[in-house]
């Protein structure tokens, strides 16, 4: 009997808290939809698509977004996002964006998205795509590629006057061609800088999400001899940090400024700015300007730069010599005027 | 009538009163957060239902849920836990893209055959858990789980290194030959066929555990191993044929999904199927019927959800907490059955 009571007890108290929740349920829906006011004066409206990585990579989109931040504070645009989570994905929100025919510019991120993009492009002919590391060839689609090889010749000659063993490692995050040719890139900047230096060989973890295996790859360096280490591998990248601060040498970021993961250790990133290269996508919808080509984003159009080497804004702590930086400004200097050339073609 | 209507109601009642609170805490999330509940949920809902295309994407995402969501249904008719849908899922796709990329032949023989491979395959990855329940006593969650990790990561590994398209970086493999393409109903959408088979394969799965002496057994085997045991049927046989079953229906959804909405294997396809198809048979009170209905309220927020992630401030999270919440209350009994017990009982009275 007295069992039967609490229960009868809880279902009412059940019900009670039903019936609050749904009078206040009601209430709210009750009220009329309160959409956002709509703008005096239509805006500029880009649609940006994440790659799978998401938000909060600290590298490729966490930068991707920025581009469209900056957009929107210097140039007045709006903009909005999504971040897919499979690469299934992609159609159906490229369709869906292309088909509500509000956005000016639709930007993907990613090479993973070229196929799908290409296809949606082919059926909104007038719908304008922009696209970063993958080319579309197609007349309302703006294709941007970075020079990777330009840029990692940059961080190879940043490595090969840092290291004190002449012997430097690489991470890479897989074996595919982007990443082959940044080593080559790296390699030939190292040997440019120092011909004494020894690149040891590639490694690659097979993943942009593991750094466990990372940084034992990074210490199978180290062991070698190696007292620099790069990482061009994403998320995975922290474990060639993790793998530095451990034996107490040197390594190098890339994608975006990540010195202040490990102020110590870490002398310099080597910067992709996709942020810029969104920005220059954005501006030239805005100036009418765009154009549905491939453009090659190096050292001298701002597509790649280097943070750290005490040039302010990146919080490292290493002491560089000035001799290494005078190298790097050389270098920079050389390509941009053409007097060091650098294929940027990928396989 | 009166008392087919009523017992009806009591099946579903459950699962639409999950539904329902699920959706009251959503909006009181949505409100605490800032955000107008109606008007997210008036695009939620425009989202996935209003329009040629929003339907088809709608559709297409509950396809491979139907599939997904009987593959866990029949394992658990015979009291076993699937949870690994989403490996059987890959290694039916992957399975059935080769067939479509390797062959050429008429469609009529290719089609099915790309289909049939598919679920040989997913069948073969639900026999390795059933085998090692029966032989060695492993419980089925565990390796079912483990299976899944083995499934997509062997698939990575192939489409990376063996069947990549050439001429692109993405980890897709060449599409499908034409006679192996399961039809598009809505182009341009990615809707294709997939869409009814799903349904048919619901109704044989109803026919075949209710209407023969086999799918008696396995849910002889479901309700009470031992006495199923006692009365003559094999506990061992029924759940190496359940759990095959099981790998086979989420490997033809597999295959679906791939021949139908894709044309082509791409890595890591699927955003969560496997996982959604266990919720769903939970909301379709494990029958056919309602994991059809289970399936398109997933396919409702996951098509939706785009729409919101799109066009609001309000990221796809809020989805995963309105599916959580729907799983939550489906999963927990206790208070829909407490409030069935007492208008149950207060009818009782009134009679």
């Amino acid at each position: 009997m007295s069992e039967k009571k609490t229960s009868r007890g809880i279902i009412a108290l059940l019900l009670v808290i039903i019936v609050i929740i749904a009078g206040v349920a009601i209430y709210y829906a009750t009220l009329p939809p309160t959409s956002p006011p709509p703008p005096e004066k239509p805006k500029l409206k880009v649609a940006l698509i994440l790659g799978t990585g998401g938000l909060g990579d600290k590298g490729f989109n966490d930068l991707g977004y920025a581009g469209c931040m900056k957009a929107k504070e210097e140039l007045g645009v709006e903009f909005d996002y999504v971040e897919p989570r499979a690469v299934a994905e992609f159609e159906g929100f490229l369709r869906n964006f292309a088909k509500s025919g509000e956005y000016a510019l639709i930007i993907g991120l990613g090479y993973y998205e070229q196929e799908p993009m290409s296809k949606v492009a082919e059926e909104y002919p007038n719908q304008k795509f922009a696209i970063v590391d993958a080319i579309i060839d197609k007349p309302n689609v703006m294709s941007l590629m970075f020079k990777e090889r330009e840029g990692l010749f940059l961080a190879g000659v940043a490595a090969g006057m840092m290291t004190k063993n002449q012997k430097i490692g690489f991470v890479g995050g897989m074996n595919i061609p982007t990443i082959r040719v940044r080593y080559e890139g790296f390699r030939d900047g190292a040997k440019w800088a120092n011909p004494a230096v020894e690149v040891l060989p590639p490694l690659y973890v097979g993943a942009w999400n593991d750094p466990t295996t990372a940084k034992e790859m990074a210490l199978a360096l180290y062991n070698q001899g190696a007292d620099v280490v790069i990482h061009v591998a994403g998320g995975s990248g922290l474990g060639v940090f993790a793998a530095a601060e451990e034996v107490n040498k040197l390594a190098m970021g890339s994608d975006a400024d990540q010195c202040y993961i490990s102020p110590n250790h870490i002398f310099g990133s080597i910067l992709k700015k996709t942020d810029s290269a969104i920005f220059m996508a954005i501006k030239s919808v805005r100036d009418g300007t765009f154009e549905g080509k491939t453009y090659w984003l190096g050292i001298k159009e701002g597509g790649y730069d280097m943070c750290g080497m005490g040039t302010g804004g990146c919080e490292s702590k290493v002491d560089v010599p000035d001799i290494v930086r005078e190298k790097i400004n050389e270098a920079k200097q050389k390509i941009i005027s053409g007097e060091i050339v650098i294929p940027h073609e990928i396989e | 009538m009166f008392a087919f209507g009523l017992s009806l109601f009591k099946k579903i009642f459950p699962s639409l009163l999950a539904v329902f609170l699920a959706f009251i805490i959503g909006a009181m999330i949505l409100f605490i957060l800032g955000y107008s509940p109606s008007y997210i949920f008036f695009i939620l809902i425009e989202g996935a239902l209003v329009g040629k295309l929003n339907i088809g994407e709608t559709l297409t995402q509950t396809a491979p849920i139907i599939f997904t969501g009987l593959s866990v249904m029949f394992a658990f008719r015979c009291g076993l836990f699937n949870i690994g849908a989403e490996g059987q899922l890959y290694l039916g796709a992957f399975a059935a893209t080769l067939i479509g990329i390797v062959f050429k032949l008429p469609l009529l023989i290719h089609l099915p055959l790309a289909l049939l491979t598919g679920m040989i395959a997913g069948g073969l990855w639900g026999l390795i858990p059933a085998l090692l329940k029966v032989k060695r006593g492993v419980h089925e969650v565990v390796t079912t789980i483990m299976l899944n990790f083995v499934a997509i990561f062997l698939t990575n590994y192939l489409v990376n290194y063996h069947f990549k398209k050439s001429g692109t970086w993405e980890p897709r493999t060449e599409y499908v030959a034409s006679s192996a393409q399961l039809p598009r109903l809505l182009p341009p959408t990615q809707l294709s066929a997939a869409i009814l088979i799903a349904p048919v394969c619901a109704i044989i799965v109803y026919w075949f555990l209710w209407k023969t002496s086999i799918g008696y057994e396995i849910r002889a085997v479901g309700l009470n191993p031992i006495a199923a045991e006692y009365g003559g049927i094999s506990v061992s046989k029924n759940v190496i044929l359940a759990m095959s079953m099981a790998g086979i229906l989420a490997g033809l959804g597999g295959a679906c999904e791939v021949l139908g909405t894709h044309r082509a294997f791409i890595q890591e396809f699927s955003p969560g199927y496997g996982w959604d198809g266990i919720a769903v048979a939970l909301l379709g009170r494990n029958h056919p019927i309602g994991i059809i209905f289970g399936a398109l309220l997933f396919g409702v927020l996951r098509a939706g959800g785009m729409a919101v992630d799109r066009r609001t401030p309000v990221p796809f999270d809020l989805i995963f907490v309105l599916q959580s919440l729907i799983i939550l209350f489906a999963a927990a009994p206790l208070i829909p059955t407490l409030i069935m017990k007492r208008v149950y009982w207060k009818m009782e009275l009134e009679k």
